[in-house]
């Protein structure tokens, strides 16, 4: 669905010049919602800048379906932008306008007719729960009720994409939970892309299928999320599931277990004591239900009472329960 | 000579006031059509709008800010020749309309560039990642967004104009600036140029309150 390909964007020229996004490849499919976390001034923004051509890249080109932005006249831009669909973390919304006429904003610059306008509205006001708050002004409404507004409205002209910039960053927990759900439910039954930047782990654990990790304008990772999370060394995964660090563990022999595929349901730990006599400390662990499945990662230390053991034997045992760990 | 009493001039200040309220009307409907048209403009040709042009930007702020540095009487005499090419005559209330309407023009254009101004980035940005064009923009985001800020400056271009008008009366533009010069400078009847002072007030007064109530009005919806 879309294709980044050796995006970089700089601003500025000389000594002056700051790399704000180095040579990025994506790959997003269609249908998944797709996390792109990173601290403030990773450079996650100025992509989604160039995500949605507000910012032309410096090089390299990103595709959606079959249009390539950065080949794009003005007026085929704003074609292409018909199919995208976009929320703010400040919401964003036309104080002037109440919600059902915001809503109806992309519809009217599309040329829909009022009457068609009408009934879309209804049906979105509906889809974000609303019913009742149409004819509020945005200054009558709560955050949470902002963004269902600003959901509703990426969504009246049907998109094939729904870029989200820090949607939940200026809500309460609760709120974001709730949003983050209507998102993936969005998603479920429309089929919508969903690209969505954060800087909080929270939102990739709970709503997305694939993540990539940007920091200083690269990104350090990129894959399904249950991928990522089953490989011991990921760092993105120990932001998402962190197990605690290395550096408190003063012999520096502790291991990272990734469990993912169903391997939290088999009594791995206990098996590694009976059949290879080991004594398993833990020293952190998280377990948590990402994109429908149980996956956890323990940082976990071995010994044994000889003072070795056969790790060619302990990685294969793990193997076969599905457990990863490098030794 | 007797001097008339406030009473029997009344007639001839609800005249003068009828003049005043024609060159002021027909100025301040030229000025908000085609100031907003400038200010616009000037947003949008500034070097952060959405259609960058240093040199445009350059060549009409510069005739803008011309135009405001010169004092409404001057400006008014330097554009007598003009006027007479336009409407005929540079004398009486509707040739009057011309210099007040040049004068406030480029004063109107600075408010309702200053109003867009405080129009969001994002609100902007909403609406093109929605893929709206230059022309939806103004239309349905940067005019209606700012019409509280546009509406307090049209309120304040209206006062101003009333002012100016008086001067109008200097050349012979007629209205309550001619009266109080016939009848308070030249005859040196204090109470009937108290009277057109008391409605100048007036006058003042409710135009500013009837700015206000609408800007209020449209800032309480929006909060």
């Amino acid at each position: 669905m879309i294709e980044v390909t050796s995006l970089t964007k700089v601003y500025g020229t000389g000594d002056g010049a700051v790399t704000a996004v180095d040579d990025v490849s994506l790959s997003v499919p269609a249908g998944q919602v797709f996390g792109i976390l990173g601290r403030s001034g990773a450079g996650k923004t100025t992509l989604m800048r160039c995500l949605t051509a507000l910012e032309r890249p410096t090089s390299g080109s990103v595709t959606i379906g079959e249009l390539n932005l950065t080949e794009l006249t003005a007026s085929g831009l704003r074609k292409a932008r018909h199919r995208m669909g976009m929320i703010f973390q400040h919401f964003n919304l036309l104080g002037s306008r109440t919600a059902a006429d915001n809503i109806a904003f992309p519809l009217e610059v599309q040329g829909v007719p009022a009457a068609e306008r009408r009934k879309r509205v209804a049906e979105l006001i509906e889809l974000v729960g609303l019913q009742g708050r149409e004819h509020a002004f945005p200054s009558q409404l709560s955050g949470g009720q902002k963004q269902r507004v600003g959901i509703a409205r990426a969504l009246a002209a049907h998109p094939d994409v729904l870029f989200c910039d820090e949607a939940t960053s200026a809500l309460d927990p609760a709120t974001t939970e709730q949003i983050l759900d209507l998102l993936k439910e969005i998603n479920r039954k429309t089929g919508v892309t969903i690209v969505l930047i954060t800087h909080e782990s929270e939102v990739v654990r709970r709503i997305c299928d694939a993540a990539a990790l940007m920091a200083s304008g690269w990104v350090v990772e990129q894959g399904p999320l249950l991928e990522l999370l089953a490989d011991p060394d990921s760092q993105l995964a120990d932001i998402l599931l962190p197990v605690g660090d290395a550096s408190l563990d003063p012999d520096h022999t502790s291991v990272v277990l990734g469990f993912a595929h169903g391997g939290t349901t088999e009594p791995v730990i206990s098996g590694l004591t009976r059949r290879f006599g080991l004594d398993v400390s833990i020293l952190g662990g998280a377990v948590e239900t990402v994109a429908g499945q149980k996956v956890g990662r323990l940082r976990v230390a071995f010994s044994h009472p000889d003072g070795s053991y056969d790790k060619d034997a302990v990685a294969a045992y793990l193997a076969e329960h599905e457990v990863s760990v490098h030794l | 000579m007797t001097q008339k009493t406030w009473i029997e001039a009344l007639p001839e200040l609800l005249g003068a006031l009828g003049e005043t309220a024609w060159m002021v009307g027909w100025s301040f409907l030229i000025v908000v059509l085609l100031g907003t048209a400038v200010g616009v403009l000037l947003r949008l040709w500034a070097s952060d709008g959405l259609v960058p042009s240093r040199g445009l930007y350059a060549v009409v702020g510069a005739v803008v800010n011309i135009a405001r540095s010169l004092p409404f009487l001057i400006l008014m005499i330097a554009l007598i020749g003009f006027t007479r090419w336009l409407v005929g005559t540079a004398y009486g209330p509707t040739p009057a309309i011309v210099p007040l309407a040049v004068g406030a023009i480029p004063f109107y254009a600075r408010v309702v560039e200053a109003a867009l101004r405080e129009v969001a980035p994002g609100k902007i940005e909403a609406a093109q990642v929605m893929g709206a064009t230059t022309w939806d923009i103004v239309r349905k985001v940067l005019l209606p967004e700012s019409l509280p800020g546009l509406v307090a400056g049209a309120t304040l271009t209206l006062v101003t104009l009333i002012g100016y008008s008086t001067m109008a009366g200097v050349i012979g533009g007629g209205g309550v600036g001619d009266f109080a010069i016939r009848y308070g400078y030249q005859r040196f009847n204090e109470p009937v140029l108290l009277m057109s002072v008391v409605v100048l007030i007036i006058i003042v007064q409710l135009v500013q309150s009837i700015g206000d109530w609408l800007v209020s009005r449209m800032a309480h919806r929006r909060g």
